[in-house]
């Protein structure tokens, strides 16, 4: 019986270097005291931000 | 006067500048555009040499009379229901979009636009961007955008120092109670994928430049407001202060004037009457323009600093349409209008249909298509 593998696809670059953490890490370093973004007031951000 | 909001459910943004216009006396409209097709209806028809326009829907009672004032905040994308052949979406989705494209362009030709749309577009585009940043005289970062992974491995390997990475778009993979956002990034040639994936996303690439601090420039008309981003006191803001926003602080700031004199240039160059810029400062005071966001946000500005004023001078702007800028608003503080219009967006997430935005994927092994397309508000089944 042939062996079944799933296939693990290489990530772009852009995902391979992107800032991996929980939920509540990225409100812990971005909430105001009700957990809210509040660089945007709000997501999603801008479209073209640097 | 009357001015008519492009908009989308949750926008804060939009929800202040209309509490405050209204407050005035001032008749707004804000149109929500993912409420359509489910439920909105808009027609455009032509007879003889006649044509009109209309759109109906959740606030919305528009029958082809001129506005004074568009703000083209943010239009928002259609959302198509969940219950729908999958075979039909993207042929509906498209549909869908270029009528509403066409609509847009119907919309008061007379009006005061902010900004007008094809301008928008065009600026959106950030190699245009620097192009003409440099054409109008500011100093931008070497850059290469690329596919091509020789150009790529070369341009870090000549680089002289560290490189980073950014998209043409921000980018956010959700996975359960995980999230990978993805920011300005150093980047080496140990990082990169192999070269037939590498060539599958097209990149900007730039020499790391050394900042004593940034600047946030929101150009609205002939009035400029600048505010410093004290990026450099903690290590996780260093690179990119999007990294940890909780404890960072704004200061006014303003530019040189020659400097100022170039981003005016800019704006004209990209047919922009609004936009937020931002630029590095180097430890020897050089403005390096990094991009101009035609619809960025602001409030967070003066939501960070009270005392540099936007929400006011916003009102203003709009109100001026171009002419000389009055002081109506002159009194008004976004620290007095916040949390109505935060309460009145949250209020009005459950009347509108969601918008996601095309800012984030699935990271699941089994992707389960655009997160927006889904969407739907509460208690109503379109």
């Amino acid at each position: 019986m042939n062996e079944v593998r799933e296939e693990v696809l290489p990530r772009i670059l852009g995902r391979r270097l992107a800032l991996e953490q929980s939920i509540q890490q990225f409100e812990e370093q971005h909430g105001d005291e009700s957990a809210r973004p509040t660089y945007t007031l709000r997501y999603p951000p801008d479209r073209d931000r640097n | 006067m009357r001015l008519l909001i492009a908009t989308f459910a949750g926008d804060v943004h939009a929800l202040e500048v209309a509490l405050v216009l209204r407050d005035r006396g001032h008749e707004v409209v804000q149109w929500y555009g993912s409420d359509f097709p489910t439920l909105q209806s808009a027609s455009v028809e032509l007879d003889g040499r006649s044509a009109s326009w209309s759109a109906h829907g959740p606030e919305l009672a528009l029958d082809g009379r001129e506005f004074d004032v568009v703000w083209y905040r943010r239009s928002a994308h259609p959302v198509l229901p969940a219950r729908m052949h999958p075979g039909d979406r993207p042929v509906a989705q498209r549909e869908c979009e270029d009528f509403l494209a066409c609509l847009w362009a119907l919309v008061s030709p007379g009006a005061y636009w902010v900004n007008p749309p094809a301008s928008r577009a065009r600026a959106e585009l950030k190699l245009v961007q620097l192009r003409e940043a440099q054409r109008a005289g500011l100093e931008v970062p070497r850059t290469l955008s690329s596919n091509d992974p020789a150009r790529i491995r070369a341009f870090l390997a000549q680089a002289g120092g560290p490189v980073v990475y950014k998209a043409f778009y921000p980018a956010w993979w959700s996975d359960g109670d995980r999230v990978a956002h993805l920011l300005t990034s150093e980047v080496d040639a140990a990082a990169l994928p192999e070269d037939e994936v590498l060539r599958l996303t097209p990149g900007i690439f730039q020499p790391r430049i050394e900042k004593a601090h940034e600047l946030r420039v929101t150009v609205l008309g002939t009035r400029v407001v600048t505010a410093r981003i004290v990026s450099q006191a903690h290590t996780a803001t260093r690179l990119d202060w999007r990294r940890r926003t909780k404890e960072l602080a704004l200061e006014p700031d303003e530019l040189p004037p020659e400097v100022e004199r170039r981003v005016h240039e800019l704006m004209r160059r990209l047919g922009l009457v609004f936009g937020c810029l931002d630029f590095i400062v180097t430890p020897d005071g050089r403005h390096v323009f990094l991009e101009v966001n035609p619809m960025g946000q602001f409030l967070w500005v003066e939501h960070s600093h009270p005392e540099i004023r936007l929400l006011g001078p916003f009102c203003d702007f709009l109100l001026a349409r171009g002419g000389p800028v009055g002081d109506e608003c002159a009194d008004v503080r976004h620290a007095d209008w916040f949390e109505r219009a935060d309460a009145a967006a949250a209020a009005l997430a459950r009347d509108h249909v969601r918008w996601e935005g095309e800012f984030t994927s699935s990271d699941a092994s089994t992707p389960s298509g655009r997160p927006g397309a889904e969407a739907k508000p509460e208690g109503v089944s379109p």
